[in-house]
């Protein structure tokens, strides 16, 4: 009897049928139109919004009319232009902690699971350290050490973001290390780094891409709380978690001031609720999803 | 069990709906959660002689300290009272009568008979003892500067204090002092004593007190205004988010809300009393200490970038009165002229910042999440327009309140109490001080300010008070370091059925006269 070559198949095929499968999904492919067009908007905010979204020219709280779509809020700002600026400040956060995210996590994670031993198990107590505070209070501490600001927010986001991408990496780096097309790479003179670079982590990318649209997705909600708790994105900068804690003061007198930054909020999670969902399809043929399977060990 | 590519795609549309009822479950329930939340469990609602009254203040026993504004015309008496009108026309209290000397370099105060609630009569050793440790700077706290006119107390007999002041004393600052002093037991007068149990002889007794979550008043039989208090008892429940407690209000759980923001009234304004309280004001601080704001005529250039009206309509829901620097409309010093002749005008603020040729960019410090946030983006959209760069970082409140008496902040906007009818008083806030202590100026507090402040002080007749407190006008507007915005009454949201609940001259709340 012969057994198959432990390699994988060829990545221009898999991409291809990933690719095909993802575009099967139509809630998938919806997702990823909604969120270029939310990437276009914040990229083009200064040219498509009617208003500077920082200018109080208006009458405090004009419901919806025709000078301003969505109307006004408490200091008389266009509230579409602001939401559109707004969008910025979601995305940026959600792109900007995804990458600090997996930048420190991945690594952490392939140095873990190929190396083993000593290194693994350093690696994975930082990782508990981390995972032993809940996400939002890691973020708060780090926003009150930093101090509030954009760049902190995301520091503050994607450092909680770390343990997932770690574990992740991890488990994936730990199924495929000792297979043969690795052990191969090994035995024609690849050093570990090259081996790890090369060869592992390529085939350890599916999981970790799932990853980032998911960590993309929590890093709007995080975004939001914290700039509604008011230690987000600082005034003037619009922000939809910001605008939404302005609106609730307004309620009574302007219904609809909170209903448009919390419309965007939802949208923008459930497009990248539905890309993650399409890539797990995607990359798992429809199976059991491959994140699922690696986070538990195969057992599903 | 493997799952088909189309199964996976029906689990997912379920999901989507389970996660949409779910959103929007959260979102219609958030408030209905919220409300449940921080409540005791109890259920609320006024019976004959009870209420329960719903706060999100913070609280400690000792009345020398802050945060004392829910109970303290509970616990304690003071040697006098003043009209809830905002007049200063002194009601005897715990002093019968009182006598200035001619050469208003002393007074003999007579206290009333009555007792502490431990049954220990009131003395005049109590007196005594509570100016030493007003006197002292490191237990007197909010006494400590209102105090510093005393040179000594000595008790005449068992009813009879004498106050000697330093040089002589104007009545109304001698009168406010009064209004301020609290009579508190000799024994237990101490920071230490005092922090967990309140001595003194007001209108209602500590029955119970379980920390953030409630305080219970009972009626004090032995006050000395008899058939007073009306309320056999009040329960304050603390909650820790306004929203929270604005929702037990409305569910019945509560029959009042006490010190809620402006953004309920109009909500609340058809189904419940709103009873404003005298409040305080809310200022622009800069400091002087950190460039841009050691400039003069810097800060003078955004004093008069303060859009006073706009705060009012914008943030203030239309509640409360422009204000130019420190003092109350009520206060004799306040000089309505100054709105006009120092309030917003751009042009003549670009001019003064172009006189300047200082830095064109500061940090505002706030704490996040309150209105001050608000008033700073009207402040600083209108300095945009005039060429100054205002950045707002809002802060987490502990971090914020460090700063500020660490003097760390370049500027911020802060609450600063009502200063009655001492315009002197003007100078007990850290940012206001005459001494090196003061925040904003360090040891540089400018000579003009100290000597104002000390001839107000000093100003016997009402000639001489009017020029003092002119003088006093023109060095605050000069220097320009604590700009006037707006005064912020306190605000109570009741059951219908409650009435008679005021607040004194600096806004703490007094039940004794209080029926449901």
């Amino acid at each position: 009897m012969t057994t198959a070559p432990d390699v994988p198949a060829p990545a221009p095929r898999r991409r291809l049928a990933s690719l095909r499968r993802f575009i099967r999904s139509r809630s998938a492919v919806a997702g990823a139109v909604g969120l270029l067009v939310l990437a276009a908007l914040a990229l083009f905010a200064p040219l498509i919004a009617p208003f500077d979204p920082a200018a109080q020219d208006g009458e405090p709280l004009l419901g919806p009319s025709g000078a301003h779509l969505l109307g006004t809020d408490q200091l008389g700002r266009d509230i579409l232009s602001r939401l559109i600026h707004g969008a910025r400040a979601s995305l940026i956060a959600a792109a900007g902690a995804a990458a600090v995210g997996a930048g420190i996590g991945v690594p952490l994670g392939l140095l873990a699971g190929y190396l083993g031993r000593w290194v693994d198990a350093v690696a994975m107590r930082l990782v508990d350290l981390l995972l032993a505070v809940p996400g939002i209070l890691l973020a708060l501490v780090i926003i009150v050490v930093l101090g509030p600001g954009r760049l902190n927010l995301i520091l503050a986001i994607g450092i909680g973001a770390v343990p997932e991408f770690a574990r992740l990496t991890r488990v994936a780096t730990l199924g495929i290390r000792d297979r043969d097309f690795v052990l191969a790479a090994r035995g024609m003179g690849a050093s570990t780094p090259d081996t790890m670079v090369r060869t592992v982590l390529p085939n350890v990318l599916a999981p970790i891409v799932i990853q980032l649209v998911v960590t993309a997705s929590m890093a709007v909600v995080v975004e939001a709380g914290l700039t509604f708790l008011g230690l987000g994105t600082p005034p003037p900068a619009p922000s939809w978690g910001g605008m939404l804690q302005d609106a609730r003061s307004y309620l009574y007198q302007s219904p609809s001031y909170g209903l448009f930054p919390g419309l965007c909020l939802v949208a923008t999670v459930l497009c990248l609720d539905r890309i993650g969902r399409g890539l797990q399809l995607a990359v798992s043929g429809g199976g059991p999803n491959v994140a699922t399977r690696i986070t538990t060990g195969g057992a599903v | 069990m493997t799952i088909s590519p189309i199964q996976s795609r029906l689990i997912a549309r379920r999901t989507l709906l389970r996660t949409g009822f779910l959103a929007a479950g959260a979102i219609a329930g958030a408030p209905l959660l919220s409300a449940c939340g921080s409540d005791s469990g109890e259920s609320g609602g006024g019976t004959a002689g009870k209420i329960t009254l719903g706060t999100t203040k913070i609280m400690q026993f000792d009345p020398y300290l802050t945060n004392t504004d829910i109970h303290i015309h509970s616990f304690y008496t003071y040697l006098i009272d003043y009209p809830s009108d905002g007049t200063y026309k002194a009601i005897p209290a715990g002093a019968e009568k009182w006598e200035f000397a001619s050469d208003h370099k002393s007074v003999v105060i007579t206290l009333r008979e009555a007792k502490y609630h431990s049954g220990a009569p009131v003395t005049a050793g109590d007196v005594v003892t509570g100016v030493k440790r007003a006197q002292d700077p490191d237990a007197g706290f909010t006494l400590a500067q209102p105090t510093s006119f005393i040179a000594s107390a000595t008790a005449v007999d068992d009813r009879t204090v004498r106050l000697n002041f330093k040089q002589p004393a104007p009545e109304p600052l001698v009168l406010d002092w009064m209004f301020a002093f609290p009579l508190v037991t000799a024994a237990g007068n101490t920071p230490a004593k005092l922090e967990h149990e309140p001595a003194g002889s007001g209108p209602f007794r500590l029955a119970e007190f379980q920390r953030n979550q409630r305080l219970v008043l009972k009626k004090n039989p032995d006050f000395y205004d008899a058939g007073k208090p009306f309320l056999d008892e009040v329960e304050y429940r603390f909650f820790t988010d306004e929203d929270a407690l604005v929702a037990a209000l409305e569910s019945g759980s509560v029959d009042g809300a006490a010190y809620i923001a402006f953004r309920h009234a109009d909500r609340l304004r058809d189904r419940f009393s709103l009873v404003e309280g005298n409040g305080r004001m809310s200022l622009f601080f800069m400091n002087a200490l950190i460039p841009p704001f050691d400039n003069k005529l810097l800060r003078q250039a955004l004093a008069r970038a303060i859009d006073r009206e706009r705060v009012l309509k914008q943030v203030n829901f239309g509640i409360g009165d422009p204000v130019y620097t420190a003092f109350m409309p009520s206060s004799p010093a306040f000089d309505p002229a100054y709105l006009d002749s120092h309030g917003f005008d751009l042009d003549a603020a670009a001019a003064l910042l172009e006189q300047s040729g200082g830095a064109r960019k500061a940090v505002a410090g706030v704490t996040s999440g309150t209105p001050a946030v608000s008033t700073l983006e009207i402040i600083q959209a209108d300095l945009k327009k005039i060429g100054f760069e205002l950045e707002i970082a809002p802060q987490e409140e502990a971090a914020y309140l460090e700063a500020l008496f660490a003097s760390k902040l370049q500027c911020t906007v802060a609450a600063q109490p009502n200063n009655m009818q001492s315009p002197s008083l003007v100078a007990r806030g850290r940012q206001m001080l005459t001494t090196e202590a003061n925040t904003t100026f360090g040891g540089k507090v400018p000579p003009a300010y100290v000597d104002a402040v000390d001839a107000a002080a000093a100003a016997i007749k009402p000639e001489e008070q009017k020029a003092a407190y002119a003088a006093l006008n023109r060095i605050l507007v000069e220097e320009a370091w604590a700009i006037g915005i707006t005064t912020m009454p306190s605000l109570f949201a009741l059951d219908k059925r409650v009435s008679g609940l005021v607040t004194d001259a600096r806004d703490f709340v007094n039940l004794t006269e209080t029926k449901a």
